[in-house]
């Protein structure tokens, strides 16, 4: 009769550091991929917990690999299946450390990346928010998204043209960087 | 991993690239996600695992039984014969909206009062926001703040969260911010549309709770219409 190993230790205490530590990157990362900061941590949470059902089977040194991959295949499994849909307004969440200054123009700068990530397909989308939010070369995109790296520069040089020709994207002012955003 | 470094790449990057690091670093930092709600992810993860054990089991058992099955169904003289499938109960299109004389207004509902929807899925408000829990997973309760700063009341809206099989989806979210009172939910399906049902609490506080059960998950935009049959608010 089939059965499971008792290999995976769910309770094996890294994942709960492992969790702690990644937590807000995600959010933000699923964030970009969604466009509603609901979804996103929803997103995240079903992440996660599907991550720690198998944790005791996650290879140590590629945890943030396999987590990057279930985040990119549960949103796209989402949006395949419409189970959920995206606000395309921008949303007024609670800000700290952030002077007044400049808030509307940046507020309107990121409703306006909203509002053009959304009119991307999901790959597109996945694509740019990897290589120009999590920053990962082409080739580990390719791995995340299990297709070639050609695929992927397909897929960055059409949704570029498509942010390029956006007006919303086109007209936003410049956004001014926070601290702690790169570069 | 071994991977070119970013920065090599970064050179070959066509101009509006920087921008748009700038635009999503700018937008991801917008937010400030809460506290790693570990206990609620660790108790998800658990009941996957058992129901992932369940299905190993299951699946082992229906291998070991479908031999016997096929052959106590079809004999060893079944030659040719042809085994049709189970009857599809086909899914029953909820009826559209429409004009009644006194437009259906909101149920009230007391702070913490459960209303159950299907069995395993209820729901119940309180002045942070919506509590539900769904079919699968009848022991978490699951929230969504109205209180957070991450929905702006003060523009319509309108959000969906679903738990899903391919046959059944449990749909539920909040309306907030439209003018005049919420009247009715739609979501739009293959199947035509589904409608559902709303809950506020009293005191007209400006948001409310939608829910309803579809039997697709093949689902498309929400529409909440106020008593007057004008858009509360909308997803599309």
């Amino acid at each position: 009769m089939p059965h499971e190993t008792s290999a995976a230790l769910p309770e094996h205490p890294d994942f709960a550091a492992y969790a702690g530590a990644a937590w807000a990157r995600l959010v933000r990362t699923a964030l970009l991929l969604t466009g509603d900061f609901h979804e996103a941590e929803d997103l995240v949470q079903t992440t996660l917990a599907k991550v720690y059902a198998r944790w005791g089977r996650v290879p140590p040194d590629d945890v943030d690999f396999y987590v990057r991959r279930s985040l990119v295949n549960n949103n796209i499994s989402r949006t395949r299946r419409r189970r959920v849909t995206h606000l395309l307004m921008p949303f007024l969440p609670e800000r700290v450390h952030q002077s007044d200054r400049g808030h509307a123009e940046s507020v309107e700068s990121r409703a306006a990346i909203t509002e053009a990530l959304a009119s991307l397909s999901t790959r597109q989308r996945t694509v740019l928010v990897l290589r120009y939010w999590e920053d990962l070369p082409e080739t580990a995109i390719a791995e995340v998204l299990n297709c070639s790296p050609g695929t992927v520069k397909t897929h960055a040089r059409r949704g570029l043209e498509a942010l390029r020709s956006h007006p919303a994207f086109a007209a936003a002012e410049r956004p001014h960087p926070l601290p702690g955003a790169r570069p | 991993m071994n991977h070119p470094d970013p920065a090599a790449e970064r050179d070959a990057e066509p101009a509006e690239a920087g921008r748009l690091r700038e635009a999503l670093a700018a937008a991801a930092y917008d937010v400030t996600p809460s506290r790693v709600p570990l206990a609620a992810v660790e108790r998800r993860g658990r009941m996957i695992r058992r129901r992932r054990r369940t299905t190993v089991l299951g699946a082992g058992c229906a291998v070991l039984l479908a031999p016997l099955a096929f052959v106590t169904l079809h004999g060893p003289d079944d030659g040719g014969r042809v085994t049709r499938p189970a009857a599809v109960v086909s899914a029953s299109p909820t009826p559209s909206a429409s004009p009644t004389v006194s437009a259906p207004t909101p149920r009230i509902v007391d702070p913490g009062e459960r209303v159950t929807a299907a069995p395993g899925f209820v729901l119940w408000l309180t002045e942070e926001g919506k509590h539900w829990t769904t079919p699968d997973m009848p022991e978490l309760d699951q929230f969504r703040s109205v209180v957070d700063g991450n929905i702006d009341r003060g523009s319509p809206g309108v959000s969906m969260q679903s738990e899903s099989s391919p046959t059944r989806a449990y749909l539920s979210g909040l309306y907030y911010g439209g003018e005049g009172t919420a009247s009715v939910v739609e979501v739009a399906s293959k199947d035509g549309p589904v409608r559902g049902s709303l809950l506020e609490l009293p005191g007209n506080p400006g948001w409310g709770v939608w829910y309803a059960v579809a039997d697709t998950d093949d689902l498309g935009g929400i529409t909440v219409r106020d008593t007057e049959g004008r858009v509360y608010a909308t997803l599309p």
